[in-house]
């Protein structure tokens, strides 16, 4: 009777309940269920589970809980990575170097699209966007769509290196506003080996910003390999020039052997000011890998304009420098 | 207890804090200045019309063209009435200036190939010319020196238009451009308007003021900007529209006159893009246009006043101030001396300048009709 009872309060107690989750699991993970299922003995209405067949039911049912606890967990991040519920909201993006001394290449005005759609620069482009340049707040060069949302103007246009550039566009009503100076050529005073890495010293003021980079090369008209990235952006407050040293990347290895020594160059970029608050801040936009750090900030573009972001950017390059 | 309240009402505001500038909006960039009317004024005109060619002879048509396609192409007469009905090429109708847009708005234009602007001199078609390609017409073109190349009936103000003027302050000095200056400042009504609607408005009334108010004289121009002190023009811009023989002058019996003192050279049509030296003419000043023919300077004006300037143009150009002493053998497209006119009018050699050959260059009579 004793044995009776023990077992209608485990069934009551144990079973009833687990049955019920297995039937709630069989809706998720039907072959997992089956698995289980075959685990516990039904007699008639009651199951006659023994105490070992219990614990040994436990223990595998927990193991199995486990498993299917994280598939579930896993099922639901997947489902979450499918389910569309991010807000999305267009953007006009504005993107245009102004190189000193150099024909312009015009500026690019593309939207944004959701993220569920391909990118596609057909898509992507504005072709009806009135715009126009303001050169040293004076000279009008207007500009005119020529395809993949690029807009330059009729005729061949030279950038001066030492004026200011001002971009005026209009796109739906929506007003679009940039300005930059496009620097003189950097001053470089010189460059040496610095480790594993190269420093230049130029002669600046506090209009621009300075960045260089490493390069391999025979000449100017033959470069091996030159960095991709800027180690650093440097400015100074002082509005008297002043010497100012800007490091590059590191040399990758298969550069630092000997055969190359002769082969080392440097070029130095002069930038309107503002590059350094968007080189500051390019990578804000990217997933935070490390969960101690600290959240990412905001692009900090020099395009205004309601729901508008993008980079209108003067700079001029220095020629190749040896170094020491 | 009081420390207690006091930790916590810290905590309490540092959480608001943390709460409502969670809750922040990213800020938005600052609000982007709108444009400026005259810039965008420029840049519709640069981009949307149809006044790319290099060459201003491309908006001419001669009289042998159309008097070949009278039947194809639709002529329209802008002289006053009067002149009109003492004698007028046949099928072609009367309208002035002022009027032409609102006939064009109405007229089936489609069916002609060409629309002729027929004038007096050919400065004045230039002149309506412009304003009318500058409106969005691109078929649009002028009579090569207009009624009075049509038949010699009408030649009277070309053969009065011929000039000597004195040469004592012509130099041959190349005086440079000005610096790049702003566009001219534009008033318009309703400022509200779209950019068509506006330079529609402007054109309008540049149309109803006529080129008689922008036509003027070298005499009239030195008598009222040249500074004889500093030996040049300095109250008015003075442009030379090319080309750079014109510049160089005429060479005559005592050789290369030059140009006036002051005088700018610009090359026709492609000076006056925004992309090259367009700004470098001064908003603040008249400027005086002074072509070969004064056909060019004509049209250069009118683009010009559509854009603000106060642009004047030297009538009957060249011709006005050398007359047949232009004609000298290191003339590019001398073909040879005139012959047509050699036993009415002595010297008429002026119009063999182009270098299309003597065939379009000699006053034809073809025939004409009165009344209306």
């Amino acid at each position: 009777m004793k044995k009776i009872i023990n077992k209608y309060l485990l069934y009551e107690l144990v079973n009833k309940p687990l049955k019920r989750l297995f039937k709630s699991i069989v809706l998720v993970t039907p072959d997992l269920s089956r698995v289980l299922m075959k685990e516990t003995k039904k007699e008639g209405t009651v199951l006659t589970v023994s105490k070992t067949d219990f614990f040994n039911t436990s223990k595998k049912f927990i193991k199995y809980f486990i498993v299917a606890f994280s598939f579930i967990n896993i099922s639901c991040e997947q489902e979450s990575l499918i389910e569309n519920n991010l807000p999305y909201e267009e953007y006009v993006v504005v993107r245009a170097q102004l190189e000193g001394d150099e024909v312009f290449g015009g500026v690019t005005f593309t939207k944004t699209l959701p993220h569920t759609q391909v990118y596609n620069i057909k898509d992507a482009e504005l072709t009806d966007v009135t715009a126009y340049l303001v050169v040293d707040g004076i000279r009008i060069i207007p500009l005119s769509y020529t395809k993949d949302g690029i807009y330059k103007p009729p005729e061949l246009f030279r950038i001066e290196s030492g004026k200011y550039y001002e971009l005026f566009a209009r796109w739906n009503d929506k007003q679009i506003y940039a300005k930059t100076l496009v620097p003189a050529e950097p001053d470089v005073q010189q460059a040496y080996v610095a480790g594993s890495y190269f420093t230049c010293e130029v002669l600046a003021d506090n209009k621009v910003a300075l960045a260089s980079t490493w390069l391999i090369a025979f000449s100017e008209n033959s470069i091996t390999a030159e960095a991709d990235d800027f180690f650093e952006v440097k400015t100074t407050e002082s509005e008297i020039p002043l010497n100012i040293q800007v490091r590059t990347t590191n040399l990758p290895d298969q550069y630092r052997q000997f055969q190359y020594h002769d082969r080392y160059y440097v070029r130095v970029y002069s930038y309107d000011k503002q590059y350094k608050d968007y080189f500051e801040t390019k990578n804000g936009n990217m997933p935070i890998e490390n969960v101690f750090a600290q959240g990412a900030s905001t692009i900090k573009w020099n395009v205004q304009g309601d729901k508008t972001i993008g980079l209108f950017i003067g700079f001029s390059k220095s020629k190749m420098i040896k170094v020491r | 207890m009081k420390s207690e309240i006091k930790k916590i009402s810290i905590f309490i505001l540092l959480l608001v804090i943390a709460l409502f500038s969670g809750c922040l909006k990213d800020t938005s960039s600052p609000a982007a200045p709108g444009f400026d009317y005259s810039a965008e004024l420029l840049t519709y005109i640069e981009l949307n019309r149809n006044l790319n060619s290099t060459s201003e002879d491309s908006y001419q048509v001669s009289v042998d063209e159309v008097y070949a396609n009278m039947q194809n192409y639709l002529l329209i007469d802008i002289r006053q009435y009067t002149d009109f009905t003492a004698g007028h090429i046949e099928g072609a109708i009367n309208i002035i200036p002022g009027q032409i847009i609102s006939y064009m708005k109405s007229a089936d234009i489609i069916k002609f190939h060409k629309v002729i602007i027929i004038g007096s001199t050919g400065q004045d078609g230039a002149y309506v010319t412009c304003l009318l390609r500058l409106w969005g017409l691109n078929n649009v073109y002028y009579l090569n020196y207009g009624m009075g190349y049509w038949n010699r009936a009408f030649s009277q103000e070309w053969l009065e238009g011929k000039g000597s003027y004195p040469n004592r302050n012509y130099r041959g000095f190349n005086y440079p451009k000005n610096a790049y200056s702003s566009l001219p400042k534009i008033d318009f009504n309703p400022a509200s308007a779209n950019v068509s609607q506006r330079l529609e408005e402007r054109i309008q009334l540049l149309l109803e003021e006529g080129f008689d108010n922008i036509k003027t004289t070298m005499k009239e121009t030195f008598d009222k900007f040249f500074n004889y002190g500093m030996n040049k023009f300095i109250d008015c811009y003075m442009i030379c529209d090319g080309p750079e023989f014109l510049y160089i002058g005429a060479s005559g019996y005592s050789g290369s006159y030059g140009h006036p003192g002051g005088a700018v050279l610009y090359e026709p049509l492609t000076d006056y893009k925004s992309t090259s030296n367009l700004q470098t003419i001064p908003s603040g000043r008249p400027i005086v246009i002074y072509s070969l023919n004064g056909q060019h300077s004509a049209f250069i004006a009118a683009y010009l006043r559509v854009l603000g300037y106060e642009a004047y143009s030297i009538n009957f150009g060249s011709w006005s101030l050398w007359g047949s002493r232009f004609i000298s053998s290191v003339m590019p497209g001398l073909k040879k001396r005139v012959d047509y006119f050699k036993n009415q009018f002595t010297d008429y050699g002026y119009w063999l300048y182009d270098d299309k050959g003597i065939g379009v260059s000699v006053v034809r009579d073809y025939p004409y009709v009165t009344g209306e």
